[in-house]
């Protein structure tokens, strides 16, 4: 932008030309400093994301798979129990294999701050969205 | 047993309604995953649609696993 204010430049045509050019050179400058406000915010923001974030994100996924199956698997070995014990043979499976998937996806809600924890009002009054999730 | 073969076949055909359930949860995430890198500062606020849809299309698959179970263990 330094080689358009020179005299003779390549689109200098009289005064016009030079108001043109100082408008230009705003806004060259204004864009200039809109670059590097864009570059300082991303840098920021990358830095406090990346290899923490990665890392977080898979101990999200697997700790929410892994309370929703837990849920499931005992609800399915409870049914399985007291059929056996009580001989209602297929009924208490199936109660009960619904109810561990109820607990299952409430387990997941609890986990994400979706639902408060039980007993979470009564203890911290803010902490129902709690720090598990990275927020 | 022929019943007993009958019913071993039954429970491994009714696991293949997971495999569906499986495909929905793909399309279920993978949607939002593509909507959330379009506009990440909305995707906080879908969340728990996310967790009802993932939870509705469960439910099919952790029916077809009920099924399954009754026919090896119930039936």
């Amino acid at each position: 932008m330094d080689e358009k204010r020179r005299p003779g430049g390549p689109d200098q045509e009289g005064a016009g030309g030079e108001t043109e050019n100082g408008r230009a050179d705003s806004l060259e400058a204004r864009r200039q400093r809109l670059d590097a406000e864009l570059l300082a915010r991303r840098t920021a923001e990358t830095g406090r994301g990346s290899q923490k974030d990665d890392r977080q994100g898979y101990a999200l996924a697997v700790k929410l798979s892994s309370e929703f199956i837990a849920g499931v698997i005992v609800g399915a070995v409870l049914g399985y129990g007291i059929d056996r014990l009580a001989g209602t043979t297929p009924w208490g499976l199936i109660v009960f294999l619904i109810l561990g998937f109820c607990a299952g996806v409430l387990n997941i809600l609890r986990s994400t701050g979706a639902v408060a924890q039980p007993g979470a009002a009564r203890a911290k009054p803010d902490s129902g969205r709690g720090d598990d999730d990275g927020n | 047993m022929e019943a007993e073969a009958a019913k071993y076949i039954g429970a491994g055909i009714a696991c293949l309604g997971m495999g569906g359930a499986g495909i929905g949860l793909g399309t279920i995430f993978g949607n939002y995953l593509a909507g959330a890198l379009r506009n990440p500062s909305a995707a906080d606020g879908q969340f728990g649609r996310l967790i009802f849809g993932f939870a509705v299309t469960e439910a099919l698959g952790i029916f077809s696993l009920l099924v399954a179970l009754l026919l090896l263990y119930a039936v």
